[in-house]
């Protein structure tokens, strides 16, 4: 327990001064926090084009925002998980492995009598606080600020939607950031070590939803998920590489809680994927952890 | 547990894939020496200490350590040893103290603010107690990674190169506090080293090791007195290499 506290502790006041990863971090807490009023600026420009429509009697179409739901504000929040949400937490783990590194602490501690595994689970959990406080505070931000644009608070049932999002996001970074610690463990530089993440990540979120969806690239940027289609030869292959899609799967889970689009059913597959994925990346990093922790890092 | 040797390597042989690093190793340590290991770069001497502070495992061979097998009771071998590797970091972020703390902690001690004064005091150090590590010299590094080798109070330090990058200054300061480390601590200490300059001021015990074999072990007074009156410690190295190149 002395060894899970003290590596908990001294993971929290190295974040705290190191400077890295701090730009990072402001990125995704801005934009995470102004998300509802990029959302809600969205919504007015909508509906003031479609008053203006309206009443040149160009169209009788309901206002396509009409009945939204309070979250639907959220919804930029979305892709800004997938993508600063992820590369921060790439930062922080393979921040977290690469220090020990660095610092040739590595040797000092393997000199001791110390649980690797007691370790490796201190510092992810400090990564998991972290994490966790930064979602906090996105989440006070969009609070008040779908407060201040509806004029009124946000109903219980809102409130719990909202925080299961956080979640959801938390565990998605978590997840990712385990992988960053895991390579930051392994790599033998430490460009690799950011890197390998990176591009692992890349194939993730870009190269395995194009390859199923035939989505442009750019689309896959859209808060809601990309659909895999196909038959025979190419519904086989949806259905082999649709678990690897997982930012779409989170994608689909947080549209479900958010309620962006109903039109789109979440799945199991999307519940399945994403929890094997981040049961995977959790165990799978503690376990390296153990075996990889002292490797030398080419200078 | 008292064992009459400090450090008993028998017949330690390391191998990477095709090289070999350590060829059969027999060497041994009493209690109080300050043993130095003297050798060309290359010569095995980080292997040697990899093996025995439980870094590395040995290819084939025994080792104890305060009569503790390093392979059968690991724990025991850290419990008793300190280690200060060549070119040691830390986390520069940190103050002194946040540095030790934590490695304290690693180390099982539950409250360690008064043992990490107590040991910065040794060192004539407290006052740089809260200031971060990267405003430190070489020398100051050094001064630090003793503190953290014997936080535990270990009876066996492990010094890798530990002048190597110093200053002349830096040097003395070094030298005088393993000196006192061994005089009035009573600690065993295994340095490696390939200046003979350090050996002679410090050491009790010698050892050369030369391409992972260990071709000479015997006392400083005992090496000095068996060669010719006019030779110096670099002489006799080198009279011992070349009899072993031959």
């Amino acid at each position: 327990m002395i060894t899970f506290r003290a590596s908990f502790r001294h993971e929290l006041l190295s974040s705290a001064r190191s400077r890295s990863p701090q730009l990072i971090i402001a990125v995704f807490l801005v934009l995470t926090s102004i998300s509802s009023i990029i959302g809600w600026l969205t919504v007015r420009n909508v509906t003031k084009i479609y008053s203006d429509i309206v009443s040149q009697g160009l169209t009788r179409a309901p206002n396509p925002f009409t009945g939204t739901a309070s979250l639907y504000y959220m919804r930029d929040s979305v892709i800004y998980i997938v993508l600063v949400g992820s590369l921060m937490a790439i930062v922080l783990g393979a921040q977290t492995s690469l220090r020990d590194r660095n610092s040739s602490a590595d040797v000092l501690i393997k000199t001791r009598n110390v649980s690797l595994l007691s370790r490796a689970l201190g510092q992810l959990s400090a990564i998991g606080t972290i994490i966790a406080g930064l979602e906090a505070v996105a989440l006070v931000a969009s609070i008040l600020t779908i407060w201040m644009i509806q004029k009124t608070p946000l109903s219980l049932a809102s409130f719990v939607h909202l925080l299961s999002f956080g979640a959801i996001s938390g565990l998605l970074m978590l997840a990712i950031a385990s992988l960053g610690f895991a390579f930051g463990l392994y790599a033998r530089s430490e460009e690799s070590a950011l890197l390998y993440p990176i591009v692992t990540w890349a194939i993730i979120t870009f190269t395995v939803p194009q390859i199923i969806t035939s989505t442009h690239p750019v689309a896959l940027l859209n808060p809601t998920p990309a659909i895999a289609t196909g038959t025979g030869l190419a519904q086989s292959m949806v259905n082999t590489f649709s678990p690897l899609m997982l930012m779409e799967h989170f994608k689909y889970i947080a549209n479900s809680i958010l309620s962006i689009d109903s039109s789109l059913k979440l799945s199991t597959t999307s519940i399945v994927s994403f929890a094997a994925f981040v049961a995977f990346a959790l165990t799978g990093s503690i376990s390296i952890s153990a075996k990889a922790f002292g490797r030398k890092l080419n200078v | 547990m008292t064992s009459e040797l400090a450090i008993s390597a028998k017949h330690i042989t390391k191998r990477y894939d095709d090289k070999t690093a350590l060829n059969d190793l027999t060497l041994s340590v009493n209690h109080g020496e300050i043993f130095g290991l003297l050798g060309h770069n290359g010569a095995g001497k980080t292997t040697t200490v990899s093996i025995l502070t439980t870094l590395t495992t040995p290819t084939s061979g025994e080792a104890t350590i305060n009569g503790f097998d390093i392979q059968s009771k690991p724990k025991q071998v850290r419990q008793s040893i300190g280690y200060l590797p060549e070119s040691v970091q830390f986390y520069e972020y940190l103050t002194v103290f946040e540095n030790l703390d934590y490695l304290a902690k690693l180390s099982g001690l539950k409250n360690p603010r008064n043992r990490i004064l107590e040991v910065l005091e040794f060192l004539e150090f407290e006052e740089h107690l809260n200031e971060r590590i990267s405003t430190f010299s070489k020398g100051m590094k050094q001064r630090v990674g003793i503190g953290q080798a014997i936080l535990h109070s270990p009876q066996v330090l492990f010094l890798d190169e530990p002048t190597s990058g110093l200053d002349p200054e830096g040097v003395i300061q070094l030298r005088e506090l393993i000196t006192l480390l061994n005089h009035e601590l009573g600690m065993t200490i295994f340095m490696n080293t390939h200046l003979l300059s350090e050996v002679t001021k410090l050491c009790t015990q010698i050892g050369i090791l030369k391409n992972g074999t260990l071709i000479y072990q015997n006392s400083l007074v005992s090496t000095i007195g068996s060669f010719d009156a006019g030779d110096s410690l670099e002489d006799i190295y080198f009279k011992i290499d070349g009899a072993n190149s031959k």
